[in-house]
């Protein structure tokens, strides 16, 4: 198995199509439908990596992430933001909420899996749960 | 003729100069020895009736108020140093005796000629002045003044010996106060007095009042002047009221313009909100639709038959077309809304056209074209936003290749006066001359009848033309009917490849 992911996501059917296309890819998945359930399950399942939709109802993706950086725990996993970001100043803030990148919504089937794993440490390609020693970058 | 009075003790002068006088003044000769209030232009006299009427000459002399009133001392030889003792102070000229005529001739003619200087220049100037002139005794008794005055305070003759109609009422302690100023020899200038004609309109008046003093430097009697103001304090009241009314009418403008503005800026936030939920709400259905076909003809969910997969590829590509018109709209919105972010970075050109060449290759290829690109070698990194020059060269090549069905598409690209210029060539159908001012504005596709055949939003040319702008840049195109077309847009460099690339050329 390459490496653990969460999906923070709160629809259901996009929840579907990342986990189905990164399974398939040999990833584990792990889902949360909103973003307290998020956060309790990055320090629980320590992944590799979180896919974090920010528009998320009740906490938007701006504030798990920033609760997400907060976390000792947790603040070395690389979070990439799955946005629709549509209005000036976005990807200024997504950044600064301390995501280390962002993926368009829709996604591109093609070139979905390319896009997430430029995110991973490059020195760890299917060498499963290893990847997570250099993620502090 | 002048009249000369002769106040002589020594009756034998007295005589012969009444009798040497006579042809050519009027000469009055006076018994009672005091000076009289007859008018006269000189007076000649000896020195007993000097020591005697010494006070009363400079009285005299006071009374005519700014004009020279001569006295002449006829004096004997022995007697000059007294004579010299009183020149200047009551005797303005002296003659001794015997008297010579031709002597006594030349000093009356000076003197009169010295009075009627006087006079004459006193009286044209009181006629002459539009402002009222004002002589007033210590008191503040009106002794003189002139047309102009009368006019102001429309007085008449019964004004004489009276007080200025500014020293009644209210104003009188004022009036009384700048008196006493003048007194200790100040002037004082423009003091304004507000009073009331006698036809009971209202009356502005601008007072000035100086001392006039006498040779020991007393001061004897007030020269005053009075303007009327009226007409200018109106005006300068009316300024003041239509100023307070502008400001009035700018205050109420003002709190329009802000509550119009509070009403746009809501709208344009209400507007912003809409394109940011739009946004939202148009591209998640679609995440799905092109998120699952995509998976299943990548064959992640199992395999298809020829025909399904042939179906399933068009969903794909109407669901890719639906996200670029949604994309075009939102653009076109954005850019209206001055919604549209541009983020500046520094990146290569010459990757940037290999990777759309590169993906738009196998469309090229189907349609028997080729589609390639010469990058200048001077082109290097550009500072500029790498996503919406993307989105440029997207629009341009895609169009190329839509309105191309034989020949070539080429992209050229290289500096041009410190500009990148970028051309898109294509051997298509090319634009006909009516239409090349329609070109980049939005929702116009030029041939309605290729409409159907050329799918597209119509928005691509006016899009790639305000973000051209917004770059920095222009975008024009020329074209022959039937021969192709050629798309250019320059961009600026970006301060730091000029640096750069500068020693080199």
């Amino acid at each position: 198995m390459k490496g653990t992911i969460l999906i923070i996501e709160d629809n259901e059917q996009n929840r579907y199509l990342i986990s189905f296309i990164l399974e398939k890819n040999g990833y584990r998945v792990f889902q949360a439908a909103d973003g307290m359930q998020g956060i309790e399950k990055a320090s629980v399942v320590n992944p590799s990596l979180i896919l974090l939709d920010m528009q998320l109802p009740v906490m938007d993706g701006y504030s798990v992430a920033r609760k997400l950086r907060s976390r000792p725990e947790v603040a070395h996993i690389p979070i990439v933001a799955v946005t629709s970001y549509a209005m000036v100043g976005d990807r200024e803030r997504i950044l600064a909420a301390g995501c280390s990148g962002y993926i368009e919504k829709p996604i591109n089937p093609e070139t979905f899996l390319t896009e997430v794993e430029q995110y991973l440490l490059p020195s760890t390609p299917g060498e499963g749960g290893k990847g997570d020693e250099d993620l502090s970058r | 003729m002048s009249r000369i009075l002769l106040l002589l003790d020594n009756a034998e002068n007295r005589h012969l100069l009444a009798e040497a006088l006579k042809p050519r003044y009027e000469a009055l000769l006076l018994e009672g020895q005091t000076l009289s209030d007859l008018p006269f232009d000189l007076c000649i006299l000896d020195g007993p009736s000097l020591d005697r009427l010494w006070d009363q000459i400079k009285l005299r002399k006071e009374r005519e108020q700014g004009t020279f009133l001569p006295f002449l001392l006829v004096t004997s030889r022995q007697d000059v140093g007294m004579a010299t003792r009183n020149l200047w102070k009551t005797i303005d000229e002296l003659i001794v005796s015997p008297i010579e005529k031709v002597e006594l001739f030349a000093r009356v003619e000076n003197l009169l000629l010295a009075r009627r200087l006087s006079q004459e220049f006193h009286r044209a100037l009181m006629e002459v002045s539009p402002i009222g002139i004002i002589v007033m005794d210590r008191e503040g008794k009106v002794l003189q003044w002139n047309q102009a005055a009368e006019r102001i305070f429309s007085w008449g003759p019964e004004g004489r010996g009276k007080p200025l109609p500014l020293a009644l009422k209210e104003q009188g302690e004022t009036f009384y106060r700048l008196l006493d100023r003048v007194l200790t020899g100040e002037t004082v200038v423009d003091v304004e007095f507000h009073l009331q004609r006698k036809d009971g309109q209202a009356l502005e008046i601008s007072f000035s009042i100086a001392p006039f003093r006498d040779a020991e430097g007393h001061v004897t009697y007030f020269v005053a002047t009075a303007a009327d103001i009226t007409e200018r304090k109106r005006v300068e009241n009316e300024i003041l009221r239509l100023n307070a009314e502008l400001e009035q009418r700018v205050r109420e403008r003002t709190a329009e313009l802000e509550r119009a503005m509070g009403k746009a800026q809501e709208a344009d936030r209400l507007k912003s909100m809409f394109l940011a939920t739009m946004s939202h709400e148009l591209r998640t259905p679609l995440n799905s639709i092109i998120g699952f076909t995509g998976i299943m003809l990548q064959g992640l969910a199992g395999p298809f038959n020829a025909e399904q997969e042939k179906q399933l590829r068009m969903v794909y590509t109407s669901a890719k077309h639906l996200l670029a018109l949604i994309n075009d709209i939102l653009d076109i919105s954005k850019i209206e809304a001055d919604q549209l972010e541009i983020v500046t970075e520094s990146f290569k050109m010459r990757d940037l056209v290999e990777k759309v060449i590169n993906t738009y290759t196998p469309l090229a290829t189907t349609k028997g074209l080729s589609l390639f690109a010469h990058v200048a070698p001077e082109v290097h990194e550009i500072t500029s936003d790498r996503r919406r020059v993307e989105q440029i060269l997207t629009n341009l090549i895609s169009n190329a290749i839509k309105f191309t069905d034989k020949g070539e598409v080429v992209v050229e690209s290289e500096i041009h006066r410190n500009q990148l210029l970028t051309r898109v060539k294509d051997t298509g159908m090319g634009i006909k001359p009516e239409d090349m001012d329609k070109l980049f504005k939005p929702f116009q596709q030029i041939d309605e009848g290729l409409a159907r055949k050329h799918e597209g939003t119509g928005l691509g040319l006016s899009i790639s033309k305000k973000l051209v702008e917004r770059l920095g840049g222009r975008i024009w195109a020329e074209s022959e009917w039937g021969r192709g077309s050629t798309f250019t847009f320059s961009l600026p460099m970006g301060r730091k490849n000029h640096e750069r690339n500068n020693p080199h050329h």
